[in-house]
């Protein structure tokens, strides 16, 4: 079992406002370095992972194309550490995809 | 916590109203009635814009209806995971929908009858954007009262899940339906194992999938005040038990709950066995907290936040509930027990 959906050492805690702010900045500099249509989705979840030898937090980035066509980067950070660097670095990287 | 998460109990606030938009899904073997139901949401008189997602298209047909076809798309976040993977044909649905946000104020997703109900669940945990916008606000599943027992009992090749035991098991509303077709005895023994499976549901028995909307729409059954108040025997009730490996097991333990102790139990509970448990829900006393911590989880994902504040001298009394494969209710109890600050008081011994 590669990871859970959540940060499992805070699992009744929530999220600091930072942490939004952080999602919707990557979010956002998602769409405009892959220049993504109103159409497109874009999902962005830090998970943690209990895989031996894995880093224990990851970061997936998702972008659902309107055309059915699925792209993903996994960045081996929490969404905190994520930097704009780190993230452009990572989109020009190869993705995960899948189409329709 | 790794990304500097706020502590509960400073971050108390008033329950504010709730203004996103309530999101049902009807789940159900094929041949149960979700149509029929769904049909009857459409054309009753009751003033409600809903949109539908729908998996067979063109099975509904209202004119001035928003009614979108989805594509049974899984889409897993991480390699391998079920308790990772979302519906991304709901992801670009939903997103879209709330763009027509003035069109619509609930929305009614109908699955297919073989369609596992963990990725619908899950879409609705794994964005913020999308529980920012949205509330699951019930899964509800029809069920044939006829031919339940035939599908529950189905033996499935190994590594592949019993549908039927998984819509039960994930279900907030039991639309039992069909209860024409079953003599009294018969739908004892219906509802009996369907409260082997899943003991926190309401079970609705309905024929044509006649119930009154407002059992179904609307319920608010993530909140979980109401649901647990009304039967709280369930979380002790052990004598209807059948040889089935899916439960729900209960605990409704008084005290109050070391939050470090509960968060390493519960992260290692839900990473070691997550993929085993479908639902979990719970109302928890945390220790300092003047308000319930009211939590509900699908898999290994969880949203809670604080409840109503605790009325003075109202005994802090835990109650929560697991629904899922191979359960072990004293290793539940037990593990629970001891993220409790004293020795616990069963509730419902």
């Amino acid at each position: 079992m590669p990871s859970s959906g959540m940060p499992i050492s805070g699992l009744l805690r929530r999220q600091p406002p930072e942490h939004t702010a952080r999602l919707t900045a990557i979010k956002g500099q998602v769409r405009r370095e892959l220049a993504l249509g109103g159409d497109d989705t874009v999902v962005v979840r830090q998970l943690d992972c209990a895989e031996p030898g894995c880093p224990p937090v990851e970061t997936v980035v998702a972008v659902l194309a309107a055309d059915g066509t699925t792209r993903r980067w996994t960045l081996h950070h929490p969404v905190a550490d994520i930097t704009p660097r780190l993230l452009a670095t990572t989109l020009a990287s190869t993705p995960v995809t899948t189409e329709r | 916590m790794t990304d500097g998460a706020t502590d509960l109990t400073e971050t108390e606030t008033d329950t504010a109203i709730d203004t996103r938009v309530p999101v049902t899904v009807l789940t159900g073997f094929l041949g149960s009635g979700k149509t029929t139901l769904l049909n009857r949401i459409l054309t009753e008189q009751h003033g409600l814009k809903i949109a539908v997602i729908e998996n067979e298209f063109g099975e509904v047909g209202i004119d001035d209806a928003l009614v979108l076809d989805a594509e049974e798309e899984i889409f897993e976040m991480n390699n391998g995971c079920i308790c990772c993977t979302v519906r991304g044909d709901l992801i670009r649905i939903l997103g879209a929908l709330m763009r027509r946000r003035e069109r619509f104020d609930r929305i009614v997703i109908e699955t297919t009858g073989l369609a596992d109900p963990a990725p619908v669940a899950q879409t609705f945990f794994m964005d913020d954007e999308i529980a920012s916008q949205l509330r699951l606000d019930a899964i509800v599943t029809l069920v044939d009262a006829a031919h339940i027992r035939t599908h529950l009992d189905e033996v499935k090749p190994e590594g592949v899940e019993n549908e039927a035991v998984e819509q039960i098991a994930f279900a907030d509303r039991i639309v039992l339906n069909k209860t024409d077709l079953v003599d009294h005895q018969q739908l004892a023994e219906v509802i009996a194992r369907i409260r082997s499976v899943n003991a926190l549901a309401d079970i609705l028995p309905a024929q044509n999938a006649a119930v009154e909307l407002p059992e179904i729409l609307d319920v608010h059954a993530f909140d979980l005040d109401r649901v647990l108040e009304a039967d709280p025997q369930f979380l002790t009730d052990t004598e209807h038990q059948h040889d089935t490996t899916v439960t729900s097991v209960g605990i409704d333990l008084e005290g109050e709950l070391d939050e470090d102790q509960l968060n390493t139990w519960l992260g290692t509970l839900l990473r070691e066995k997550g993929a085993d448990i479908f639902r979990s829900k719970g109302i928890l006393a945390l220790e300092g907290a003047e308000r319930q911590y009211v939590f509900q989880g699908v898999h290994m994902l969880l949203d809670g936040e604080m409840g109503r504040q605790w009325e003075a001298g109202e005994p802090r009394r835990n109650r929560l509930v697991f629904i899922g494969r191979n359960l072990d209710r004293e290793e539940l109890n037990a593990g629970f027990a001891a993220c409790l600050t004293a020795i616990p008081a069963a509730v419902n011994a």
